[in-house]
């Protein structure tokens, strides 16, 4: 399917690619459909791209690569949204921000993306853990990037 | 938005499922008690917002990111997803 990105300009995806989250992102409904573009080839980062909103992409990493005894529970209702039998069959991203003239990296390890990776839907939940907040700090921008690069 | 005006240890039911309790009352902080189906889910509301706004700032970060349209890149990346979610083993 083809597919228009102010990052990678117009592109094409498989179907399958295609994730869907049914009740979009918090602050973010309408935007029910992304898929997953690596940020260099092999790069731990990774953009979740809206695949309806060119300009809607958000950098995210899987949080064990930074915070690696990070956890969360999922509810029920979690659970249900995402059709998830089985909880080994779920991915976790957290969203990434950066901040500052010191070009912070943060990952928000409050709100992680959890995707069914069976049927590709997925979910952002809201993890009420007084471990975790929606800023951790991950490394300088350009740390990360070089990082993520392997 | 209703509003109802309640007493310590008096409670508000919301449909069949769902009571609201309130546990103290202490100059301007009410301690509350939830009971609710395990698929109801029960949040503060702060927390909420930090996330939706933390979004916000994604979005926006991302955009300021400069870009490499040159770089390549592999539409097929989400086949690439691992089953990765260790705290899932206390989900029941």
């Amino acid at each position: 399917m083809h597919i228009e990105t102010l990052r990678f300009g117009a592109i094409e995806i498989p179907e399958e690619a295609v994730l869907t989250f049914p009740q979009g992102l918090l602050g973010f409904a309408e935007a029910r459909r992304f898929c997953l573009l690596p940020y260099a080839p092999s790069h731990v980062l990774r953009w979740l791209q809206s695949v309806d909103d060119p300009m809607l992409a958000f950098l995210t990493v899987e949080p064990h690569q930074f915070f690696p005894s990070y956890e969360i529970v999922l509810s029920d209702a979690d659970m249900r949204s995402l059709e998830l039998d089985r909880p080994e069959d779920t991915a976790v991203l957290a969203l990434l921000t950066i901040s500052g003239d010191q070009q912070a990296v943060t990952a928000d390890l409050a709100g992680p993306i959890v995707i069914n990776i069976r049927n590709r839907r997925g979910r952002q939940i809201v993890v009420d853990d007084p471990r975790y907040a929606t800023k951790h700090l991950v490394a300088r921008l350009d740390e990360a990037l070089a990082q993520g690069a392997k | 938005m209703l509003v109802l005006a309640r007493r310590a240890g008096q409670t508000i039911r919301i449909g069949d499922d769902v009571e609201v309790v309130v546990a103290s009352v202490r100059g301007d902080q009410v301690r509350l008690g939830i009971r609710a189906p395990r698929h109801i889910l029960v949040l503060r509301g702060e927390l909420h917002q930090q996330v939706s706004d933390e979004n916000r700032a994604a979005a926006r970060a991302a955009l300021l990111l400069p870009h490499d349209e040159s770089s390549e890149m592999v539409g097929r990346d989400s086949s690439r997803l691992k089953p990765r979610l260790r705290a899932a083993d206390k989900v029941e």
